[in-house]
């Protein structure tokens, strides 16, 4: 297993490098437009744009910004946000606890939710509760967030006047964007382990289990759970990673500093340093969550080995 | 075999039909599920017949009809430009239907089979396709979007590869996820021991319990890549105005929320119901088809 | 008797007399204190450093003062500056300070302070982009006492009062110490307000500077300190989270989108002011690529759009339709150019479309290019809700007429660049400004490839926008400015729409604020009341 994980490891670093380099010219040679419009101003004359270009490096060609881009990186530098003049750095370390803390919670109720509901509507097959419970969390999973984060301050905020619109300073400040978040979040994982208990239910592991005459409940929730466990935490695993990117849309609606927004205000501006500096945090906080979900595998289900 | 034609003694054990006739007929017993496939066959043809059911044009505006509440004359009202919204309505399920359907079909046809080789044959062939999967995965989706934009244009087609690129890797990893435990289990191991070809333990065993998590991802990433197609129409990157489109309708409506609010109020419901029937379509496919479940 | 009389009176009108005293007294005691005033607005979310960044806005006019100001009349009043005087070729300007004025660092606000700002600013080397108009044109500053000094030009410049009215004055002491690199996370100004706090892409804060006592007598009653205890700036973009945070009362001022005017108008927390944008939307062409460059068929197009319709379905009727390059809120227009622009004819258009050779052939509603094949036309536009109903219904408004408009949306920077390289057709953009000498950055031949959006100049408008920007005489000066705006319109290399009109709402909370002409939020005087 350790050598696995480390092997892991050495192979995450091609493939960090591979998504940074394919950023890396894709800004600078497939996407439209220069950070240098935003520099020099709406009323800049050709000359101004030419010396902003210059002050900044962007005049050189691209493979000579890469290498340097890439030495720099190296030693822990990721260049100055052309918007903000702040280190790269020094603005995604700022950043980044916000999303962590967003993602945490966000994935955490999401997923206790919808086990509670998986759990609930398959041992309830068929009836009434079963049901209902599964139009509501689908009901809810129906809307886009940036659809449901303003029906949410509008009833919770300007209507109720219970909970701040926007900020980050209390607790109460994230309980919206947190719904918003996890409201899809608990839809995946309670149709999931539904689906995955139901399959177990029936199956001989139960039989066994009834037969040796357990409490129906513990049969339940231990031997089935942890049969359906492999494509829950797939999927946890998967959330888990695609939230760390930063929710783009939550943040912007709530007004977070996490890293979401911050990648959109770069890539409005086309901050280089700055979209590269994410896509690199991105890529490898990816990484570790990919890797502990593969070895989580592992442990959970024992007759799975790695060669 | 011995023919049983001249057999005695008639059995009375039926010659079981084939799966799909059993499954079929399950099915049709789950009256919740047959509810819901009628509300997307009716959703699926009101859109394919849109320019029957209305008269109205879904793109011509009129500055005298703008942001009516709905009235015997618009029936869900109009919009901003005075366009009718039960008309945009109709249209607009062209497109998001087609998003919905088409990226989910691509990611699975890519991302299934990705995962079914690589959990099944494990190492190196393992090792290699999941670290691609990691690299689509953890390359940041918006700039993929942004890039496909940029370079290609903006059309259906485009908003539906830039989807259905960031799901393949959610195929491929439940896919491989269950291959990977099922591949371990005693029967499959007893069939590989029998000299029974990968492509036979795969088809017999295997694919059996991949489908029932397949079914839930399908019908539920058909659901959230209908909402991803609205994001991205949120965010400018969806289709070209002013076609109409569920998504972009929600984003349109969303400033007018407090004082027009059937503008998002009534594209939102029609995404919401193509989600929760594709839901139970998808709850009652997979009771049906599980052999398991169905006898109870 | 008569004497009594005469007494009586003296005393009421001396009773009177304090009365009115007395009040005046009680009314400056009426000014309150206290509260912090916060905004929303994302377009401040730039440096805080004036020679690098390219927007100025609420932040540093925050934290920075001018030269001069205008006031509600539009004529130009001191802010640091006490008085000055041109000499009579208008090459020379002498200013004399303001007594005691200081930095936030404790350094003078003295002449050689504004020679080193003013001489940076119009440093090539330096390419700050808000002194690009003293590059080349300020000579030299001579310093002539410790609070004077004269600025020497290279030639006579109009515009140049609103330059030193927007030209930010850093501290130099602290601008040397921390080096251009490190300015922008410690400035230090003359202004109102002294940093707290830089949130990274989240907020700006800002607490009252104790030592300020120099706001033009002018506009505001008391010239400082200011009343209000801080000022914070959050960067929101969604327009629904920033009206949601109004209502609430989480921000004080905010811009009310059109399509929520009528839910805000009923609204008792607020006071709504409606004020019209100090510049337009408009169409322009690419004037240096077919067929964009025959002025008939760019007059024809400007024929098809109805600008009150527009104003009707875009804005929800807040905007002012414009048939001059400068909109009512800039000196320089003049009125009695719209009846000569182009006015909304449908049928006309038709007709000289058909006449230059764009007919429809195939009957499929929209028409072919005169040799034949398909028509499309790219509009380019900005990313967001505001533009894209804007393109809309100029896109229905063209194909009413037979004109196939093709939407490109991109964000700004994009728009920008594309319209640097001369192969874009038609943008769909805005401008701001204050002064009519924007229209030197728009139509002048050295500015194609920047500032030149539509690759548009001739000789003839070069030497128009030259006299303009020279002559000091504000008559001839409105003349000339005339005569550009007829060529500009007669030419058509864009066709002008609106001056948006922007509601703002200000909450009750927040007491004793004004507008002013062009817009500019006098807030230094307010106070917030809590528990209100």
């Amino acid at each position: 297993m350790q050598k696995y994980i480390l092997r892991r490891l050495l192979i995450s670093i091609p493939l960090i490098l591979a998504i940074i380099t394919i950023v890396f010219v894709m800004l600078r040679v497939a996407i439209p437009g220069d950070p240098v419009y935003t520099l020099a101003g709406e009323t800049a004359s050709p000359e101004l744009i030419e010396a902003i270009r210059q002050k900044y490096g962007l005049d050189r060609p691209v493979w000579e910004q890469y290498f340097i881009f890439l030495g720099n990186a190296a030693r822990g530098d990721l260049g100055n946000s052309l918007k903000f003049g702040e280190p790269v750095s020094s603005v995604l370390a700022k950043a980044f606890p916000f999303t962590v803390l967003l993602t945490v919670l966000s994935v955490g109720i999401g997923t206790g939710f919808g086990l509670l509901a998986g759990v609930i509507t398959a041992v309830r097959r068929g009836s009434w509760i079963d049901r209902l419970s599964m139009l509501i969390v689908v009901f809810f999973n129906a809307f886009p967030t940036f659809w449901l984060g303003l029906i949410l301050i509008l009833v919770f905020s300007v209507g109720l006047r219970m909970l701040p619109v926007e900020g980050y300073s209390t607790w109460q400040h994230f309980v919206l964007p947190v719904i918003t978040l996890s409201v899809g979040q608990t839809a995946l994982i309670a149709r999931l382990t539904r689906s995955s208990l139901l399959e177990i239910l029936g199956g001989d592991y139960v039989r066994t289990a009834r037969s040796k005459g357990l409490a129906e409940r513990r049969i339940v929730l231990v031997h089935a759970l942890k049969n359906s466990l492999i494509p829950i935490i797939t999927v946890v695993g998967l959330s888990f990673a695609a939230l760390l990117g930063g929710a783009v849309i939550t943040e912007s609606i709530f007004g977070l500093p996490g890293v979401g927004r911050l990648t959109i205000a770069a890539i409005a501006d086309l901050d280089y340093p700055m979209i590269q500096g994410g896509v690199l945090l991105v890529a490898v906080s990816f990484v570790f969550v990919n890797l502990a979900v593969d070895v989580i595998y592992a442990v959970v289900d024992p007759r799975i080995h790695y060669e | 075999m011995a023919s049983s034609t001249s057999s005695p003694v008639q059995l009375s054990v039926p010659r079981g039909d084939s799966p799909f006739v059993q499954a079929r007929r399950a099915f049709v017993k789950n009256r919740a599920a047959v509810l819901a496939l009628l509300v997307l066959l009716i959703i699926l043809l009101s859109a394919v017949f849109a320019s029957n059911l209305t008269t109205y044009d879904p793109v011509k505006r009129d500055a005298k009809a703008r942001t009516q509440a709905p009235s015997a004359e618009h029936l869900l009202g109009t919009d901003a430009l005075g366009r009718d919204l039960f008309t945009r309505l109709l249209y607009g399920g062209r497109i998001s239907l087609q998003v919905g359907f088409f990226s989910v079909l691509a990611s699975a046809l890519v991302g299934v089979p990705m995962g079914l080789v690589a959990g099944y044959m494990g190492g190196r062939v393992d090792n290699w396709i999941m670290r691609f999967m990691d690299l689509i995965l953890a390359f940041p989706g918006l700039i993929l979007a942004i890039w496909l934009v940029s370079m290609l244009g903006v059309s259906i087609t485009n908003v539906i590869i830039a989807i259905s690129i960031g799901s393949i890797p959610t195929y491929a990893r439940i896919t491989r996820g269950v291959t990977l435990s099922t591949r371990e289990m005693d029967y499959v191991v007893a069939a590989h021991s029998m000299g029974a070809s990968a492509a036979r333990i795969l088809r017999l065993h295997i694919l059996p319990s991949v489908v029932a998590p397949l079914i839930v991802l399908v019908t539920l990433s058909i659901s959230s890549n209908i909402v991803a197609g609205a994001s991205l129409s949120f965010l400018g990157l969806g289709v070209r105005p002013p076609l109409p489109e569920w998504g972009a309708m929600l984003a349109d409506g969303r400033g007018y929320m407090r004082n027009a609010w059937w503008m998002s109020v009534f594209p939102g419901v029609a995404i919401m119901l193509v989600v929760l029937a594709a839901n139970v379509v998808g709850d009652g496919l997979r009771d049906a088809l599980d052999p398991r479940t169905r006898s109870r | 008797m008569v004497r009594l009389r005469r007494l009586f009176l003296m005393g009421v009108i001396l009773a009177l007399a304090l009365c009115a005293i007395g009040s005046s007294v009680v009314a400056q005691d009426a000014l309150g204190t206290g509260g912090t005033f916060v905004i929303a607005d994302a377009l401040s979310n730039v440096e805080l450093d004036p020679f690098i960044t390219s927007w100025h806005s609420w932040p540093h006019y925050a934290l920075f003062s001018t030269l001069l100001w205008k006031d509600k009349e539009l004529n130009y009043v001191g802010y640091l500056a006490e008085s000055w005087v041109a000499s009579e070729d208008g090459m020379s300007l002498s200013f004399t300070l303001k007594q005691g004025l200081k930095f936030s660092d404790g350094t003078p606000v003295n002449a050689e302070a504004i020679k080193w700002n003013l001489l940076r600013y119009a440093d090539e080397a330096v390419a700050a982009p808000a002194g690009a108009d003293l590059v080349g044109l300020l000579l030299d500053v001579v310093i002539t006492g410790e609070n004077s000094f004269d600025l020497k030009l290279a030639s006579p410049y109009a515009p140049l009062y609103n330059v030193l009215a927007s030209l930010e004055i850093v501290s130099p002491t602290a601008y040397e110490a921390a080096g251009a690199e490190n300015f922008k996370l410690q400035p230090v100004g003359a202004g109102p307000f002294i940093l707290k706090a830089i949130n990274t892409n989240t907020s700006y804060e800002f607490v009252r500077n104790p030592d300020f006592a120099w706001a033009s007598a002018e506009i505001y009653q008391n010239s400082g300190p200011v009343n209000l205890d801080a000022f914070t700036i959050k960067f929101i973009e969604d327009e629904q989270t920033i009206l949601s945070a109004l209502e609430t009362g989480e921000i004080q001022y905010s811009g009310i989108p059109t399509q929520n005017l009528a839910d805000m108008q009923d609204n008792s927390d607020m006071t709504l002011t409606q004020i019209t944008e100090t510049g337009i939307r408009y169409i322009g062409f690419n004037t240096s690529k077919a067929p964009w460059d025959n002025v008939e068929l760019r007059r024809t197009m400007s024929y098809a759009i109805n600008k009150e319709e527009f104003a009707e379905l875009a804005w929800n009727g807040q905007a002012i339709p414009v048939y001059q390059p400068l909109p009512p809120t800039i000196w320089g227009h003049n009125p009695e150019l719209d009846a000569e622009s182009i006015h909304y004819d449908a049928d006309k258009a038709n007709s000289m479309l058909d006449e230059l050779g764009y007919a429809d052939v195939d009957g499929d509603g929209f028409r072919e290019q005169p040799d034949g094949s398909q028509w499309v036309v790219p509009m380019a536009t900005v990313n967001g809700d505001e533009w894209k109903r804007q393109a809309e219904v100029i896109q229905a408004q063209f194909s009413d007429v037979g004109i196939n408009i093709e939407i490109n949306t991109m964000e700004l920077p994009a728009l920008r660049e594309l319209t640097t390289t001369g192969t874009h057709d038609l943008f769909l953009l805005l401008y701001g400004f204050q002064e009519p000498s924007i229209l030197t950055f728009f139509f002048d031949s050295g500015r194609k490839g920047g500032s030149n959006r539509s690759w548009f100049s001739t000789d003839e408008l070069d030497a128009l926008l030259v006299k303009a920007d020279t002559d000091l005489n504000r008559e001839t000066r409105f003349q000339t400015i005339t005569e550009i705006s007829r060529t500009v319109m007669e030419n058509a290399p864009w066709i002008f729409l609106v001056a948006p009109n922007t509601t703002v709402g200000v909450r009750n909370e927040m007491k004793n604020w004004s507008f002013g002409p062009q817009g500019e939020f006098y807030y230094w005087n307010s106070w917030i009341e809590q528990g209100g």
